[in-house]
């Protein structure tokens, strides 16, 4: 996970086998946008992220389930994108770095590049992806909105990440511990776009 | 014990609440447009395994199937209304009935609605349609009854008021669509019962038993004399305050449970170093070379089997295996998981 190794085709196919369901990718465009991210923005830049969720997202075709499956990211990771893992996440420990090239499943900030996808998935509508890079920039509201359970549930999530776009951490982090406790006794899939966004808004309001 | 269940619940809400307050039974499915099949289900399983009913042909390819079409009945009870409304809500209850279905490999949560307020005493049909885009490996199926206006007024202090605050729910159904290969198993069997009705099981509070009487399979048994540990124990989110409990309880049986195998497997090491079954086999390839700090299992092996029938060396043998299991269940993680929950931290 540390320094510099070469794994060679050989190595790599044993490991790497067809997805099911033949998912389809324009790799084209992802490689691309991976090429100008490597070339134009510093190591550890967190702007990377929302330089290339957008790309990530259309490129990859896939349904939910095929998203679902942790070879895919294991693969895009490890084989096709490593120096990307790597120009984005610093090294700091071997757990860490394991977790960006080989995390994957339900948890949203483990692999380097799922994450970029599933963000995207979560946050975009249709071909407007306004609120995603509304997301990406503004890394607090990483951290706090897609480190809870409630942005599994699309319309509470969208909702609440259109409200805190322009909030100080300090309003979001207390948001989100404050809907997340609300929770506790309102049922979240019951609740429409627009009751989310009625019990979200007076949240803000209590916060700021 | 539900009635135990829904005590414990109402001290935790600040309002009445019905954890078992909806009965959910879901009896029959559909693959895309084939038959309606029957789902024979005995009358605890929350289980429903359809993977084999959607497998492909050609394991390593996706299953062929796009939609799976659950249908059942929800139903609503008198007395849930009565416990859980107000008396001048009681005749037209203010409320939506709605099904959850919840993916955690595919960060899925939606719903389905099947009645909108207000939703009156009786039987509700119920029709949940899964596509498989939205799926994968296990989804979860949870009916919820929830308020859908808010009310203000005297003597309301013992029931929920607000909009959108759950009052009642119903069984939580697991419904399997994939396998994985490594699924197929597992190494010794296990199964809840209750000790208390089955003269072969130890008397007494029990949690749980390993039953050696089939030497080349042992079976752990679990006492579902006590319920609500059953219950926890067949949890299957990853989130939330049951499945924090789960993974404690879990490591507490499975300390036990290791110690007694890797006691028995070493005691059955013979001169040539073989043991006779595959769980014996495989639980000394596990342990048995940290135990001994080798990387030579036939020594490591021979070594546990001597140490453990001389009464000289067996209490520091019994040291070891206990140092070995705390490293390999690393039961600190998942408390403090626990610890974390409970504190709400």
């Amino acid at each position: 996970m540390q320094g510099e190794a070469t794994l060679t085709d050989e190595q790599l196919n044993k490991y790497v086998e067809p997805m099911p369901g033949h998912p389809k990718a324009d790799l084209d465009r992802i490689d691309s946008a991976v090429q100008q991210v490597l070339d134009e923005y510093q190591e550890y830049n967190t702007a990377i992220d929302g330089a290339l969720a957008e790309d990530i997202h259309r490129g990859l075709d896939i349904t939910r389930r095929t998203a679902g499956d942790p070879g895919l990211w294991h693969w895009l990771a490890v084989v096709r994108y490593p120096d990307l893992v790597r120009h984005r996440w610093e090294y700091r420990s071997e757990e860490a770095m394991r977790e960006k090239f080989l995390g994957a499943g339900s948890d949203l900030y483990s692999n380097a590049i799922h994450r970029l996808w599933w963000i995207a998935e979560l946050t975009s509508r249709g071909d407007d992806y306004s609120t995603t890079d509304a997301v990406f920039a503004n890394q607090t509201m990483v951290n706090k909105v897609f480190d809870r359970w409630f942005a599994r549930y699309q319309p509470a999530v969208q909702v609440m990440c259109d409200e805190l776009e322009d909030e100080k951490s300090r309003v979001i982090d207390e948001t989100t511990r404050r809907f997340n406790h609300a929770l506790t006794n309102v049922q979240l899939e019951g609740l429409s776009e627009d009751e989310a966004r009625e019990i979200i808004r007076e949240i803000v309001a209590e916060s700021q | 014990m539900t009635r135990h269940s829904q005590r414990h619940r109402t001290t935790v809400l600040p309002f009445s609440y019905r954890d078992k307050g909806v009965d959910f039974e879901l009896d029959s499915y559909t693959v895309d447009d084939g038959n309606q099949t029957a789902l024979e289900l005995n009358p605890a399983q929350t289980e429903i395994d359809l993977a084999s009913a959607v497998s492909s042909s050609d394991s390593s390819d996706d299953p062929d199937w796009n939609t799976i079409t659950l249908h059942g009945k929800l139903g609503l009870s008198e007395e849930t209304v009565q416990a859980v409304f107000p008396q001048d809500e009681r005749a037209q209850p203010p409320a939506k009935l709605y099904v959850t279905i919840r993916c955690h490999e595919t960060i899925y949560r939606d719903r389905v609605v099947i009645s909108e307020a207000p939703t009156t005493p009786g039987e509700y049909d119920v029709t949940i349609e899964v596509p498989k885009s939205t799926v994968r490996g296990t989804f979860e199926l949870r009916p919820y009854l929830v308020r859908t206006e808010s009310h203000s007024g005297e003597g309301l202090s013992d029931y929920a008021d607000q909009k959108n605050f759950r009052v009642a729910s119903g069984t939580l159904y697991y419904v399997v669509v994939d396998r994985t290969d490594g699924e197929e198993r597992a190494a010794i069997d296990g199964e809840r019962v209750r000790f208390s009705q089955n003269a072969h099981l130890p008397d007494g509070n029990k949690l749980y038993y390993l039953d050696f009487r089939n030497e080349s399979r042992p079976k752990l048994w679990i006492n579902s004399d006590h319920p609500r540990i059953a219950e926890v124990l067949q949890s299957r989110g990853s989130v939330g305050a049951e499945a924090r409990m789960r993974d404690v309880i879990l490591d507490q049986v499975s300390y036990g449970v290791w110690i007694q195998l890797l006691v028995r497997a070493g005691s059955a090491v013979d001169v040539e170093g073989d043991v006779e079954y595959e769980w014996q086999e495989m639980v000394l390839q596990t342990f048995a070379r940290n135990l001994y700090d080798t990387s030579d299992v036939s020594e490591a092996t021979h070594r546990l089997r001597d140490n453990l029938s001389d009464s000289q060396t067996l209490p520091h043998v019994i040291q070891r295996i206990d140092s070995e299991l705390q490293e390999y269940i690393n039961p600190r993680e998942q408390l403090i998981h626990l610890m974390e929950e409970g504190l709400q931290i």
